[in-house]
């Protein structure tokens, strides 16, 4: 007897009492889903941001902000009593202090009206220094980006977005135009192409030199963020440590400040997935368990009902383990199949959820198929099987012959 | 003559019903020759299917010896017992047990797939098994789809497929209208013809003076033992 037989047999079993079979197995079926779908969902939480952290230098990046201006105090937000600011003299340490730094971009960060004759526009205003939109990997789709001579003379020009263009000269060609930005005159330059990230439109900035930003507009040095890009990703952990180790010399409050790399936000993400992940297993785990107990209850009805089949099967030469082993295999093969239908609900769930993330933020969201998780759910879902189908499959085995082929 | 197919020596088989004890069988002793066809009869209660058990290795006599075919069976338990059952007896029963779910040629299938056989070679001896009780054209239907007789053929064939020492059969006749009882009865002298071994255990004279040979049992002893 091999095991293509006891497969079919086990699956005529399942035909032959298919909506009590399909009752069985939900148990099995909603842990099983429970864990594919918010494996699948994590996983591609995960991928997008990776994705659209190597958009933006991705490894190699390294962010450095300023201390946050509140604290936490017993549980609730209240206010520094002090302050402090990433300024240029940092940004100086950074450069020439740390090593396998490639390059590094402090960010002034201003929103305003951006007027253009009589049109009007929201504009996030960001003062930055030439190379930024290289290093974003943002394109240039008209005119050019900010220039050292620029930054050095604290030009009125800027770089603007295409919803901006589009919102202040819809048709015309903006380069060479002048905008009114907070009263004042300023060159458009250059017009960029297109950006989403991170589910934020690009295509409201509107890109000054940062001295221009800082000297005529905010009136003081502070940055709002630096990017400090890292030669090799290798290097991300030692720069991470020595630009802290620079900011804790220059400032009272230096271990304040906020340096993160890529790898410590998606560290982040895989906490918040792992404690996904942990729910649904725990969910899975009881769903399996009572599913388990389901499936042995079931089998010890089966065998009591087919009684006299199994007094047939021993009185033509059956042995016990030929007994034992229908048995089980129906009962794994019942399980497998509560599995096979769980591994399709999740997939479908997690397909579901990452369409309504993407229809309703724009953002990219992929639902990923993880089939270490579908293999594992397979295995899982057979071993339950197997486990809860040993105690019925033996007291079948056991049955005396003369008894079970007396049984009416 | 020709050689000992059974062979029964003292055979005793006890049961503990409470605190009473139950003599079922009280030390018989016969043998049956290859290619006989005898009945074994009694009354209810004289202990013929305790000994149809016994003879058929569904259970073991509680004293004496059991030799089948030169194999000591009264020596055997479990699987040993299983693997005797698959070799060397067929069964044939009141009501034809055959599996509800299963065809025709699957029933008869079924011992020679605890026999180990390959698919292909079990498929081709049912097939050939089913034309011996003529069943050729029924081979796919199931036993609800199939008439008493045509059951009881199946069954004879599930019986005859291992090529067995015995073919042991139990009432077989008892569930069945005359004329396919008749039917059936010619069957198994078809088969003794042919040189099987014959063991029919009934309650109807009328079955027990078709065989060569009656054994008539009364409270777990041989009454007697004579030809019709």
């Amino acid at each position: 007897m091999n095991a293509l037989d006891l497969f079919l047999v086990g699956l005529s079993q399942l035909q032959a009492n298919a909506l009590r079979s399909l009752l069985t197995i939900l148990g099995i079926t909603i842990g099983v889903g429970a864990v594919i779908g918010v494996v699948s969902i994590g996983e591609g939480l995960r991928r997008n941001i990776v994705s659209q952290f190597s958009q933006v230098g991705g490894a190699n990046l390294v962010i450095v902000q300023p201390p946050r201006t509140y604290e936490i105090k017993d549980g609730r937000r209240v206010p520094r009593s002090w302050r402090a600011y990433l300024t240029v003299r940092d940004l100086a340490a950074l450069e020439g202090e740390v090593n396998h730094i490639q390059a590094a971009y402090p960010l002034v960060g201003w929103n305003t009206q951006v007027r253009y004759q009589k049109a009007s526009a929201t504009g996030e205003v960001q003062g930055t220094l030439p190379g930024y939109h290289q290093a974003m990997d943002w394109e240039l789709d008209q005119g050019r980006f900010l220039s050292n001579w620029d930054v050095k003379t604290w030009r009125r020009v800027c770089v603007i977005g295409d919803k901006i263009a589009e919102e202040l000269f819809g048709d015309l060609n903006p380069v060479t135009r002048e905008v009114k930005l907070h009263g004042e005159r300023y060159t458009v330059i250059g017009v960029m192409k297109p950006r989403l990230l991170f589910g934020r439109d690009w295509g409201r900035q509107v890109v000054v030199p940062v001295t221009t930003l800082q000297k005529r507009v905010v009136g003081n040095d502070y940055y709002s963020v630096i990017f400090v890009y890292v030669e090799n990703a290798a290097h991300v952990k030692s720069v991470t440590q020595n630009i802290e180790k620079v900011l804790k010399r220059l400032h009272v409050h230096g271990d304040a400040f906020r340096v993160s790399s890529g790898e410590s936000v998606l560290e982040n993400v895989d906490q918040v997935t792992l404690i996904m992940k942990l729910v649904a297993g725990g969910i899975a785990g009881i769903s399996l368990l009572v599913g388990g107990i389901g499936i042995m209850n079931i089998m010890l009805v089966s065998v009591t009902e087919r009684t006299r089949e199994i007094g047939i099967r021993k009185a033509v030469g059956a042995k016990r383990v030929h007994i034992l082993v229908q048995f089980i295999i129906e009962s794994a093969v019942l399980s497998l199949f509560g599995g096979l239908i769980g591994i399709l609900c999740g997939l479908g769930f997690g397909f579901g959820i990452s369409y309504l993330i993407e229809y309703y933020s724009e953002a990219e969201f992929p639902s990923v198929v993880s089939w270490s998780a579908v293999m594992l759910a397979v295995a899982v879902s057979g071993g339950i099987g197997v486990f809860f189908g040993v105690y019925p499959a033996a007291r079948a085995s056991g049955l005396d012959p003369v008894e079970a082929l007396r049984y009416e | 003559m020709s050689k000992v197919q059974i062979q029964i020596d003292a055979v005793r088989k006890i049961y503990q019903m409470g605190s009473e004890t139950v003599y079922a069988l009280r030390d018989i002793s016969f043998s049956v020759f290859q290619n006989e066809y005898l009945a074994i009869m009694g009354p209810s209660g004289s202990g013929k299917s305790t000994l149809l058990n016994i003879l058929g290795c569904l259970d073991t006599p509680s004293n004496g010896r059991y030799i089948l075919d030169g194999e000591a069976v009264s020596e055997m338990k479990g699987d040993a017992l299983a693997d005797v059952r698959n070799r060397k007896i067929g069964f044939v029963f009141q009501t034809f047990n055959l599996l509800s779910r299963a065809t025709a040629l699957q029933n008869v299938e079924l011992p020679l797939i605890y026999a180990g056989l390959s698919r292909r070679r079990r498929r081709e001896r049912a097939r050939e098994t089913l034309e011996r009780v003529g069943l050729a054209d029924r081979m796919t239907h199931r036993p609800n789809e199939l008439s008493g007789g045509q059951r009881q053929r199946v069954a004879i064939a599930r019986a005859l497929v291992n090529d067995p020492a015995i073919l042991l059969a139990d009432e077989p006749t008892g569930n069945l209208d005359t004329r396919t009882g008749e039917e059936i009865l010619s069957t198994f002298e078809d088969l003794h013809q042919q040189g099987q071994t014959v063991l029919v255990v009934t309650h109807e004279e009328d079955v027990a003076r078709r065989t060569l040979r009656v054994v008539r049992l009364r409270d777990g002893r041989i009454e007697s033992d004579a030809p019709p």
